[in-house]
């Protein structure tokens, strides 16, 4: 068992037993991770780490009962920050287990955020779970495949998209995943007003996931959750990335770095650069 | 019948079928393969194993017209003139049929999936090589099983197939393809049957009845996040919204997965919890379903084990804390 698995039992198991938290959200199953919930130290056994573990548990921390720990990578815990910056969760009622994360991996290829990552070490924890071999830099340029598809014509671009989008089966597990998108009635399925259709088809689901995009705007972490779930692997990463670098070159802003920056989207200045409403 | 076909017969018969059937076959890319409307024969790819999302579009589409509003009169669902085939399903998906013809085929007959579903062919392909997550023989099913086909072919490893009619309308269809079967062949069909089932890795009897403490469900789903993933890829899964669009009343896939399923106008939704809900996906599949037709609403193909974002296996729900 490695040293980094090893610390993370010690710590959960510590936080359990002293009371200091309710439950550790965490990861079990060694050969394929999932999430789980742990109430009693001796379970503490149960946790694993390694480079299968994607789930952004953040998800869970406003649906768990009591104070929480949980377990997260760098890009996790930029969530766990949006939620506080919101107001969903105190930052005093959970607990962050940070852990040094280097790639998450699929058929042994590294995922397309994890390339990109900044955050190998996550900005904010509790309690760290060091892993220096997990320090590596950047490897690609973060939007190459944006500027890419930027880079066609209109007509171009929108057909692309639809023809990624005509496969959506609108199961909504992208906006499940999402733990930012955590509104108790969605856009999509409001029905006075109806704002955009249930049908599944090309253009509806196309307007739902620009819809659901601009929503995230300023508050996406690029944690990658969504795309990942996709059963039907649309690349819907891209869409929400075209507004992170949006966001950085209008207003020099990143979501879920600090936690006493006001996001952009949330106020105004007279000053606010007007390409924002192009 | 047993007939046995090189893959360039198996080609030129399926050029055949385009002309007397609208043709459904897996197709797509490497990574997302679904069952879609084939115009030639070289769409088709029979090397998936199974698709992500499961055949049940063909016959019970998600945005299907009801009728048109303003018309006044019912549409039949899309008229076809040529009645649907659909190549190289997998036995499971086969046997879910079977079980979506009960639900809509019923007293009540639901004519815009029977308008589709009557005279379809199935033409099958058995698993040789069973998917980590499928558990087709714990259900009743099997990797070669023939419920509910027309015609199982066999895909023989050496670039033939064998093709086994299963009744009058299978037959019709292959009768003048390729050349008989060799003993050969049909040994070899054999063999690659009994390994297929040496392979599955989950197996198990489903119990008689299920876990129902409120705690025990509780517990398995606190990671579901209510996203539809398992219920809209799964093969028997059949709940359904109504909705106003485009002029149209429309009926679109729902699940009980879903917060919202259930909601009442007065805002009381008698399944708020979490548990509440997996536990009915379950018990309708392992427990209702059964008292009510006399057998499992599941067919084992292992979709929503392998697409739940959280990792949720359904065959560890059943079995309970026995496994
Ligand atoms: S984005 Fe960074 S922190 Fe997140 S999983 Fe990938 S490497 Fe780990
Ligand atoms: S939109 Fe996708 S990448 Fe962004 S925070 Fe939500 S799940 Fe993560
Ligand atoms: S997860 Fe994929 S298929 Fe499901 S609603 Fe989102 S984009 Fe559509
Ligand atoms: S419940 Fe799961 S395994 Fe069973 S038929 Fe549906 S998708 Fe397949």
């Amino acid at each position: 068992m490695s040293a980094i698995v090893d610390e993370l039992r010690k710590v959960a198991a510590g936080l359990l037993k002293s009371g200091a938290v309710k439950v550790v959200i965490g990861y079990e199953n060694e050969a394929a991770p999932r999430p789980v919930f742990l109430e009693n130290a001796e379970d503490a056994e149960k946790l694993v780490w390694n480079d299968r573990c994607f789930h952004n548990l953040a998800r869970y921390l406003n649906t768990t009962e009591g104070k929480a720990a949980i377990v997260a990578k760098g890009c996790d815990v930029r969530a766990v920050a949006g939620l506080i910056r919101e107001g969903q969760v105190k930052r005093e009622d959970v607990v962050i287990i940070g852990v040094d994360c280097a790639a998450q991996t699929e058929s042994g290829e590294k995922l397309g955020k994890c390339l990109v990552c900044d955050c190998h070490r996550p900005e904010i924890y509790d309690h760290l779970v060091e892993d220096e071999n997990a320090l590596v830099e950047p490897q690609t340029d973060p939007y190459g495949d944006v500027s890419e598809i930027e880079a066609k014509p209109v007509e171009e671009r929108l057909g692309y998209w639809l023809g990624l989008m005509e496969r959506c089966i609108r199961c909504y597990a992208c906006r499940q995943v999402c733990p930012l998108c955590y509104c108790k009635e969605c856009v999509a399925e409001q029905s006075l007003p109806k704002w955009l259709p249930r049908s599944p088809d090309g253009k509806g689901n196309l307007f739902f996931h620009v819809m659901r995009a601009h929503h995230l705007a300023g508050r996406c972490v690029d944690c990658g959750e969504c795309e990942r779930v996709c059963p039907v692997d649309i690349p819907i990463r891209t869409i929400n990335r075209k507004l992170i670098r949006d966001i950085s070159e209008l207003y020099g802003y990143k979501a879920g770095v600090e936690l006493d920056v006001v996001p952009p989207l949330t106020t105004f200045k007279p000053d606010d650069p007007e390409d924002a409403f192009r | 019948m047993d007939r046995k076909l090189t893959k360039k017969e198996l080609l030129k018969l399926v050029e055949g079928l385009l002309s007397d059937f609208e043709v459904w076959a897996p197709a797509g890319n490497e990574k997302v393969y679904s069952f879609s409307r084939i115009e030639k024969p070289e769409e088709i790819s029979l090397g998936y194993r199974n698709t992500v999302t499961s055949p049940k579009n063909v016959f019970f589409p998600s945005g299907e017209t009801v009728y048109r509003l303003m018309e006044g009169r019912p549409a039949t669902g899309e008229a076809s003139e040529k009645p649907k085939l659909i190549l190289g399903i997998r036995p499971c998906d086969a046997r879910a049929f079977l079980m979506l013809d009960k639900v809509f085929g019923g007293d009540i007959e639901d004519t815009l999936y029977t308008s589709k579903r009557n005279k379809s062919l199935l033409v099958g392909i058995a698993c040789n090589e069973p998917s980590s997550t499928c558990f087709c023989t714990s259900v009743g099913g099997g990797p070669f099983s023939t419920d509910g086909l027309d015609v199982l072919m066999v895909d023989l490893g050496d670039g033939s197939y064998l093709l086994r009619g299963l009744n009058g309308r299978g037959n019709e269809i292959i009768s003048k393809c390729g050349s008989e079967a060799d003993k050969a062949s049909l040994d070899k069909a054999e063999s690659l049957d009994r390994a297929a089932k040496e392979k599955m890795e989950i197996s198990f009897k489903p119990p008689d009845s299920l876990e129902s403490s409120e705690e025990y469900w509780k517990k398995k789903a606190m990671a579901c996040m209510d996203c539809g993933i398992c219920a809209f890829v799964c093969p028997t899964c059949h709940c359904f919204d109504l909705v106003d669009e485009g002029g149209c009343k429309k009926r679109i896939w729902d699940t009980c997965t879903f917060p919202l399923f259930t909601i009442m106008t007065s805002g009381e939704n008698p399944r708020e919890e979490r548990r509440d809900r997996i536990r009915n996906r379950v018990y309708h599949k392992f427990s209702w379903f059964r008292q009510v037709h006399g057998e499992i609403a599941c067919v084992g193909c292992g979709r929503c084990i392998a697409s739940c974002p959280a990792g949720i296996d359904i065959t560890e729900l059943v079995n309970g804390n026995n496994k």
